[in-house]
């Protein structure tokens, strides 16, 4: 049951869409002004029914943006960290290679 | 030269065979590179559209305003596309971009020459210390094992470092990719529909408008003939954008799954035993010299 109800859900505004496309043809095929001040009001609350369910869905989907941009950003820092980890190697050995320097230097005095 | 073959040697070249092994595959790299180069696409046509979906809503609402359309304010032409909502979706591109860069940078970088210089400078220095007797051929032979173990260890960290990234952020790339689907579904309530709403509300004006101008004002007609092209173009825009971006979105999710795939996979392709028979080889020549 809460499944279709989320399902409804998901599809109710692209219903009030549809309801306002329907209206606005409408709109293009009367001529009585006082129907057309009808079919005005009507699309007026449909629009902003729209509006609100759009406002209200863009809201919630922010916190899942925002945390999948903070998993992301984690996991180039475990790559720079990796990286830098690779670069290490080379620096290692350069290291050593100061080492047995310093020890010939030693030796020699 | 006869030399005993002492047992650590022998652990330290089955140490360093082993090591030859560990490294990302043919596969492994082909997937991650594949990976990369889908996520510069969808990143960069997706971050583009948020914004130019955002700017298309304001452009039509100007028009909404100038019609008289009690539902559009002028305070607020934005709607529902603010940059607070335009900024989050961008962001999170821009860090799957990031990422990608830095997956491709990981798979790719070489250390081979920092290597050589570190494994010459070492070796120089070596030969200056009192008591150390080394040929030529030895010499050499030193400082090709250390640049080959260097090279091993560092295809090491680079295999162990890429399956730990890629298996920790798996679920965050899906989960991403769920949310760009969903704001350019035309099926679904989020980005798409707040576009198409708008775009709608602009020709439904420009249709009740046509009907109530005078016929004698010229200027008020063009506005309005503008807005209904407007409100048309902007929808097929969108949908054609959109629809760009959901193929994009499902090559990334075919990338992304075919990465986790390769990267948990023992498969290995003729050309990875090739370079692993080269790097025994080598190894088997460096042991023989210097034994």
């Amino acid at each position: 049951m809460a499944n279709r109800t989320k399902k409804a859900e998901v599809l109710l505004g692209r219903q009030l869409l549809a309801t306002l496309t329907d209206v606005d043809d409408l709109i293009e095929s009367t001529h009585n002004k006082n129907r057309l001040k009808e079919l005005s009001d009507t699309r007026n609350k449909l629009v902003k029914q729209i509006g609100i369910l759009v406002d209200t869905n863009l809201n919630s989907a922010s916190p899942a943006y925002q945390a999948a941009t903070q998993g992301l950003q984690a996991a180039s820092a475990m790559i720079q960290a990796a990286l830098k980890g690779m670069e290490s190697t080379a620096k290692a050995i350069t290291m050593l290679a100061k080492a047995a320097d310093l020890v010939a230097k030693v030796a020699a005095v | 030269m006869i030399v005993r073959e002492t047992r650590s040697s022998h652990l330290l070249l089955c140490s360093v065979l082993l090591l030859a092994g560990c490294g990302l595959t043919v596969q492994q790299r082909a997937a991650v590179l594949k990976f990369s180069a889908a996520t510069g696409d969808l990143a960069t046509v997706t971050a583009d559209e948020f914004a130019d979906s955002r700017k298309d809503v304001i452009e039509m609402n100007k028009l909404r305003v100038a019609l008289r359309d009690p539902v559009a304010k002028a305070d607020q032409l934005d709607d529902q596309f603010t940059l607070d909502q335009t900024r989050v979706r961008v962001r999170a591109l821009e860090a799957l971009k990031g990422y990608a860069e830095l997956l491709h940078a990981l798979v790719t970088t070489s250390q081979e020459a920092e290597l050589k210089a570190a494994a010459d400078s070492f070796m120089t220095s070596l030969r200056r210390v009192n008591g150390v007797r080394l040929d030529d051929a030895q010499a050499a032979a030193i400082g090709q094992a250390i640049e080959l173990f260097g090279g091993l260890w560092i295809e090491h960290q680079r295999a162990a470092a890429t399956r730990r990234v890629v298996e920790v952020t798996h679920n965050q790339v899906i989960g991403l990719l769920d949310l760009i689907q969903r704001d350019f579904d035309p099926h679904a309530d989020h980005w798409s529909l707040g576009y198409d709403a708008t775009a709608e509300a602009l020709r439904g004006l420009a249709l009740l408008k046509a009907k109530l101008i005078d016929e004698n004002d010229i200027a008020g007609q063009a506005i309005v003939e503008q807005a209904r092209i407007l409100a048309i173009e902007n929808r097929s825009r969108f949908q054609s954008i959109a629809e760009e971006v959901r193929s994009s979105v499902e090559k990334l999710r075919k990338a992304e799954s075919n990465l986790k795939y390769a990267l948990q996979s023992g498969e290995i392709s003729v050309e990875d035993v090739d370079a692993y028979l080269s790097q025994v080889q080598q190894l088997v020549e460096v042991y023989r010299i210097l034994r």
